[in-house]
């Protein structure tokens, strides 16, 4: 029994740890075998371990050079994927466009050849700009949204920012004084256009806008001007506006040209003749979620 | 000589090669490296006290590396795998630096 023990004995696990090294081993086995030259399966066990650490090291230092840019090189790869995404999306919305004139066309030839076609292509063509089909042009107002000044279009509860109410108040109120037509930045609005906001960016037909906001509508721009300012939205707008610096402009424009909704989708569509063949888009197409059953 | 020759072969295997690292193999790499640095490191000190044996050397890199793997697999299958790979990593990161100071102390004398 040990009369006198050390006081950090509980120390001593951490002492062995940094004193158990290799020289003790070795120290151990040049005294049991000293002199005796190594034997030859001995030498070629060392250059095999040789070449294993060697090995081991070069593996390390390349596997860590091949993944360092690895989050580099999948960051491009999704650049890349976007922008080939984009790039198809616009080949088909062209093709959508030509291919939708040729209908025109088609339509015209076959509807120009009776009163009765010409006055459906009348119609048509009533009900094609009231629903964004066709690209409208003519006189209007036009409501220009802006951050405040000095505000961060990043931050998302930045009090200056445009929010997607803004937009939907400037659209609501146009559509309440008589537009016949509407396009934000250049995006033509449907009844069934959804104008919302997704982190600190605002949304039309679910595509993302730059800031500033340009709400372009169809109308008679002098009466429409005249009576904007006094609905609920061009009131709230007005409030926007005093107590947050959000800049809104309107303006009268005596040209406008807003284009066809690229979006239109035909929510239900019928065989002619046949009431119980329908065709629905798939689900991820619809662009609201609320159709009814046929 | 023929640690060498070992060595250039085994750099050139590693770089050329380029072998995949299989998936479950992944988290013992570094232990691997570790413990391969931990015998270089003892056997350069042991060169230096005139005791170096190869018998040694290949045994107590062989020890090192299994076990280690053998802890942090345990460690694994007990759900403590990166904690066990830390404390394989710090003991033989305190070896190394014990025999790098042995060796410092015998090749500047300070």
């Amino acid at each position: 029994m040990p009369t006198e023990r050390d006081p950090a004995a509980s120390m001593a696990l951490l002492r062995e740890l940094v004193q158990q090294d290799a020289a003790l081993e070795y120290a151990e086995a040049a005294r049991r075998h000293r002199g005796t030259p190594p034997g030859r399966t001995t030498r070629t066990w060392f250059a095999l371990t040789c070449a294993v650490i060697a090995g081991l090291l070069a593996l390390s230092v390349v596997q860590r050079q091949a993944t360092a840019p690895a989050a580099e090189k999948a960051r491009q790869v999704l650049v890349e994927r976007v922008a080939q995404t984009q790039a198809d999306i616009e080949a088909l919305e062209t093709e959508v466009a030509s291919t939708r004139a040729d209908l025109a066309a088609a339509e015209e030839v076959l509807l120009t050849q009776s009163d009765e076609g010409s006055a459906l292509a009348t119609r048509i063509s009533t009900l094609e700009e009231g629903t964004g089909y066709s690209a409208v042009t003519g006189p209007g107002l036009v409501v220009v949204l802006a951050a405040a000044p000095g505000s961060d279009p990043a931050v998302a509860d930045d009090p200056g920012r445009v929010l997607d109410q803004d937009v939907q108040n400037a659209v609501n109120g146009l559509w309440a004084v008589g537009a016949e037509a509407i396009a934000v930045n250049g995006i033509r609005l449907t009844a069934t256009t959804a104008i919302r906001s997704a982190g600190a960016a605002i949304l039309v037909d679910f595509r993302p806008l730059l800031p500033p906001y340009r709400v372009e509508s169809i109308g008679d721009g002098a009466a429409m001007a005249t009576a904007f300012p006094l609905t609920s939205s061009g009131r709230a707008l007005k409030g926007v506006s005093d107590q947050f610096g959000v800049q809104v402009a309107v303006d009268e424009a005596s040209a406008l040209t807003l284009p066809a909704s690229s979006a239109l989708l035909p929510v239900r569509a019928r065989v002619p003749g046949d009431p119980t063949v329908t065709v629905d888009p798939s689900p991820s197409a619809v662009t609201t979620g609320k159709e009814g059953q046929p | 000589m023929i640690a060498a020759i070992g060595l250039l072969i085994g750099i050139v295997l590693g770089v050329v090669l380029q072998p995949d690292v299989p998936l479950w193999m992944q988290p013992y790499l570094p232990i691997a490296v570790v413990a391969a640095l931990d015998a270089v490191f003892g056997a350069a000190r042991a060169l230096l006290d005139g005791v170096f044996d190869d018998r040694v050397f290949v045994i107590s890199f062989l020890s090192n590396v299994v076990v280690a793997a053998l802890l942090v697999f345990l460690g694994d299958q007990l759900g403590v795998g990166a904690q066990i790979s830390t404390g394989v990593v710090v003991v033989l990161a305190m070896r190394i630096f014990a025999n790098v100071a042995a060796i410092r102390r015998r090749l500047l004398k300070a």
